[in-house]
C-alpha cells in the first residue's frame, strides 16, 4: 500500500523536476528530501513517535500531487464568521486576496536566487530528511513561501488552507516559512478546509521565526477538514524575548496529525501551546508537541484538552526538553481529556527529558469521565439529558479558549466548537 | 381533592442496604412539610429518590406527584412538572456560567408550562430582580455554577433558582446548614415570599431555628427509614429539647401519617 503511493509518488516526481525551472539549490533540496522518503518509508506503529497512530488509511490512496486543473478559487465556506482570507493556499499553491500592510510575501526561490540571503531556506526548523512528512512536503510543495511580517498588524490575518479532490484524490502541501520581526505583535489564523468528494491529504509545514521580543499568535483551525487526513507540522524559534501562543482547534478530519515543535533559543522566551479536540465517530487526532527550553529564563506551557467520543482516538505526546545552561526555567504541561465511550481512546505520554538544576516543571495527563453528579444536577434543574451531556463536554473542553487574544475570536472558537459538539447555540449565548 | 405528593409505602436501597424502609406521606397543595430525623436516617435519600437519583433502588412502593408517576419519570420530566430540589450540597460545574445554566433551565421549565422562552436581556432582568431579593451579588450569574462558593453562597444559590423556577412543589434539604443569622432571615424570608396556595414545600432539618422563620403546617421524624411521628410544630420543639433517644425507646411503633388519616 505505502510502497504503491511512494512509486506514484517517485513518478510524478521524475516529471515535474524534468520541467521545472526552478533554482538547482532549491530542486537538489527537493531531490534529497525525496530520496530520504523513498529510502526510509512512511513511519509505522513500528516507530516511536506514531505508536498510536496507523497511517495505513492514509496511505491507502493515490494522491496527486502539483497544482490543481483549476486555479478558480472555489466557493468555500471558511469558518463561520472570520473574514474571508487574505490568502489562501490552494492545494499549497497561493493566492493573494489582499495582504495587510507591513506583510511581505516572496517566493523562496526567489530567495535561493539572492545571493546575499538575509533570511534562510525553508527547512531550517524542521528535519527535512528524517521526517518522512517535512521530507514529502519539502519534496512536492509547489511554491515554498515567506512571509515576513516587518510591522505590527491590528488585525489577525486569516490563511485559508484548502486541498481541492473534486476528480481525484489529491496531496495539498502549502509551505511556509514565516518571520516576526523584532518588537512587532501579530496573530495568524489558518483555517483548514477539504473539498471535493475524493480523500485529500493536507500536509502542511509551517516554520516560524520569532525575532528578538517578536509575539506572535497562531491559530491553526481544524474546522472543514470533514473526512479529509492532515498533518501539520509547526515549527518555531523563538529569539530572547519573543512570545508565542498557538492554538490547534481539532474539531474535524478523519486522521489528523498535529505537531507542534517549539525552540526557546533566547533567553527569557515564553511559549504558550493549546488545543481542543473534539473526536467522534472513528477520528483520530494525534498531537505531538516538543518544546525545548536551550536559553535561560524561559516558561513554556501547555494545555491540552480533548474529547474522545464513540470510536475515536486521541493521542499525546508532549516532550519538553531542557537542554543543560538553561537554567530558570518553567516549564508545564497538562493534557487531560474525557473518554466518552468504551470504545474510545485516548493515549498520552509525557515526556521529560531535564539536563538544567534551576528548573520548574510539571506535568499531567488525566483521563476522566462525565461528572454524573453535576449531569444530575442540571437535569434536576429541567435540562434534557443529551443537551446536559453536551453542555458540560462543552465546558470542560473550552477551557484553552479563554486565553485567546480577543473577546470576538473567543466567541467565534467558542461557537464553531459547540456546532461541533452540536450544543444549540442560542442555548448558552 | 388528592394531595399533590402523595408517597405510599416507599421502600429504597443502596447497594443492597434497605435506607428507606415503608415511607408514606401526602403533601397537599400550599402545605409546608418539615422532616427532621438523626443523621443517617435516609432524609436526603427520600429528597434524591423523588428528585430522579438513578443510583437508587425503589423496592416496593408508589409516589404519585399531580396524580403522575412520579418514578417514572426522568429527572428533567420531573422538573419541568414542577418538582425542585435544593440540594445539601450543591454541585460544581467549572466552565458553565451561573446565567447559562439557569436560562437553560428556566426555558426548558417554561416550555413545559407553555411560555415563550426569555432571551438573554429578558433573561437578565428577571433574574436580577430576584436577585435582589435575596441580597446577591450582580456577577453571581457570571460566575461558574457553585465554583468556589461559599458555603453559604451555595445555599442561597439554590434558594435563588427555587425563586426562578417557581415549582409547585420545593424540597429544600438542609437550606439552613451552613447559613449565618442573617443569610437564614434572608433565605427564609425569599421562601416564605413563595409560598403561595399552590405551592408546597418539604422542609429537611436538624435545626427547629429555621421553622421559626419558615413555619411548617406539619413536621415528621424520620428515623431509620421510617416516619415515626408526626405532629405540628410543637414537635419540633419537643426534639429540640429531648432530641431522638425517647422516640428511639418508642421502638419500632409506627405512628399514623397524615396521609394515612
Ligand atoms: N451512595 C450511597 N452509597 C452507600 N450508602 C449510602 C449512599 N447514599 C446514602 N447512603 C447511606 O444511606 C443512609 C441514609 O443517608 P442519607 O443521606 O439519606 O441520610 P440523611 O438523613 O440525609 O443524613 P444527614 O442528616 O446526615 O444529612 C446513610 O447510612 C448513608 O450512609
Ligand atoms: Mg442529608
Amino acid at each position: 500500500m505505502a510502497a504503491e503511493l511512494l512509486e506514484h509518488l517517485r513518478e510524478q516526481f521524475l516529471r515535474l523536476e524534468q520541467t521545472s525551472s526552478e533554482p538547482s539549490e532549491l530542486l537538489q533540496q527537493r531531490r534529497r528530501a525525496l530520496e530520504a522518503l523513498l529510502q526510509r518509508g512512511f513511519p509505522t506503529t513500528r516507530h516511536e513517535d506514531w505508536k498510536y497512530t496507523s497511517l495505513a488509511p492514509v496511505l491507502r490512496y493515490r494522491y496527486e500531487v502539483g497544482a490543481p486543473a483549476s486555479e478558480e478559487l472555489p466557493s468555500l465556506s471558511m469558518v463561520q464568521g472570520l473574514p474571508q482570507p487574505q490568502l489562501w493556499l490552494l492545494d499549497g499553491v497561493p493566492h493573494v486576496h489582499e495582504l495587510p500592510a507591513g506583510v511581505e510575501l516572496r517566493t523562496a526561490e526567489r530567495f535561493a536566487l539572492n545571493g546575499a540571503r538575509r533570511e534562510p531556506l525553508p527547512g531550517q526548523l524542521v528535519d527535512v530528511e528524517g521526517d518522512a512528512f517535512v521530507a514529502l512536503n519539502t519534496a512536492f510543495a509547489p511554491v515554498p513561501l515567506t512571509l515576513t511580517m516587518r510591522e505590527s498588524l491590528p488585525m489577525p490575518m486569516h490563511i485559508g488552507v484548502v486541498t481541492q479532490a473534486d476528480a481525484v484524490p489529491r496531496l495539498g502541501q502549502p509551505r511556509l516559512l514565516m518571520s516576526v520581526a523584532s518588537g512587532t505583535s501579530a496573530a495568524l489564523i489558518f483555517s483548514f478546509a477539504h473539498h471535493g468528494a475524493n480523500p485529500s491529504l493536507t500536509n502542511a509545514v509551517f516554520e516560524l521565526l520569532l525575532q528578538p521580543n517578536a509575539a506572535l499568535d497562531v491559530l491553526l483551525w481544524q474546522d472543514g477538514l470533514a473526512d479529509a487526513f492532515a498533518v501539520t507540522t509547526l515549527a518555531a524559534r523563538l529569539e530572547s524575548g519573543a512570545r508565542l501562543r498557538v492554538w490547534t482547534l481539532s474539531f474535524s478530519g478523519a486522521l489528523v496529525r498535529n505537531n507542534v515543535y517549539i525552540r526557546l533559543a533566547g533567553g527569557a522566551a515564553d511559549a504558550q501551546l493549546y488545543g481542543v479536540t473534539m473526536a467522534t465517530g472513528q477520528r483520530l487526532v494525534d498531537h505531538h508537541t516538543r518544546v525545548e527550553h536551550e536559553a535561560e529564563g524561559c516558561s513554556s506551557n501547555q494545555l491540552y484538552k480533548s474529547l474522545a467520543q464513540e470510536r475515536a482516538t486521541v493521542n499525546f505526546t508532549g516532550r519538553i526538553y531542557v537542554h543543560p545552561g538553561a537554567q530558570r526555567t518553567n516549564a508545564y504541561q497538562a493534557h487531560r481529556a474525557l473518554l466518552l465511550s468504551t470504545q474510545a481512546t485516548v493515549n498520552a505520554r509525557p515526556q521529560l527529558e531535564i539536563y538544567a538544576d534551576d528548573v520548574r516543571c510539571t506535568h499531567g495527563a488525566a483521563v476522566g469521565n462525565l461528572d454524573e453528579q453535576a449531569l444530575f444536577y442540571l437535569r434536576s434543574r429541567g435540562i434534557p439529558e443529551a443537551q446536559a451531556r453536551k453542555l458540560l463536554l462543552y465546558a470542560f473542553v473550552r477551557e484553552p479558549l479563554e486565553a485567546l487574544p480577543s473577546d470576538a475570536l473567543r466567541e467565534l472558537a467558542e461557537r464553531s466548537l459547540a456546532e461541533h459538539i452540536q450544543l444549540p447555540i442560542e442555548e448558552f449565548a | 381533592m388528592s394531595a399533590l405528593l402523595q408517597i405510599r409505602n416507599l421502600r429504597v436501597a443502596i447497594e443492597g442496604k434497605e435506607i428507606l424502609r415503608g415511607v408514606s406521606l401526602d403533601v397537599y397543595a400550599g402545605e409546608v412539610h418539615a422532616i427532621m430525623g438523626p443523621n443517617g436516617s435516609g432524609k436526603s435519600t427520600l429528597a434524591a429518590v423523588l428528585a430522579g437519583r438513578e443510583e437508587y433502588e425503589v423496592l416496593e412502593g408508589e409516589v404519585l406527584f399531580d396524580g403522575q408517576n412520579l418514578l417514572e419519570m426522568e429527572p428533567e420530566e420531573r422538573a419541568r412538572a414542577g418538582l425542585f430540589l435544593a440540594f445539601q450540597y450543591p454541585v460544581e460545574i467549572p466552565g458553565v456560567s451561573m446565567a447559562t445554566f439557569l436560562r437553560t433551565a428556566l426555558n426548558e421549565v417554561r416550555k413545559a408550562r407553555g411560555q415563550e422562552p426569555l432571551d438573554p436581556i429578558q433573561f437578565l432582568s428577571y433574574a436580577r430582580e430576584r436577585m435582589s431579593w435575596l441580597g446577591m451579588e450582580p456577577d453571581f450569574l457570571q460566575r461558574a455554577v457553585n465554583e468556589g462558593f461559599s458555603g453559604g453562597e451555595k445555599k442561597r444559590g439554590e434558594i435563588f433558582q427555587l425563586l426562578l423556577l417557581e415549582p409547585r412543589l420545593a424540597i429544600l434539604d438542609e437550606t439552613d446548614s451552613g447559613l449565618d443569622i442573617d443569610a437564614l432571615k434572608i433565605v427564609a424570608s425569599g421562601v416564605n415570599r413563595m409560598r403561595s396556595p399552590e405551592r408546597s414545600f418539604i422542609v429537611i432539618t436538624h435545626y427547629q431555628r429555621l421553622l421559626n422563620y419558615i413555619v411548617p403546617d406539619v413536621v415528621h421524624v424520620l428515623f431509620d427509614g421510617r416516619i415515626v411521628r408526626t405532629g405540628g410544630r410543637e414537635l419540633a420543639l419537643e426534639l429540640e429539647e429531648r432530641g431522638y433517644d425517647w422516640l428511639r425507646s418508642e421502638g419500632e411503633l409506627v405512628l399514623p401519617t397524615l396521609g394515612e388519616q
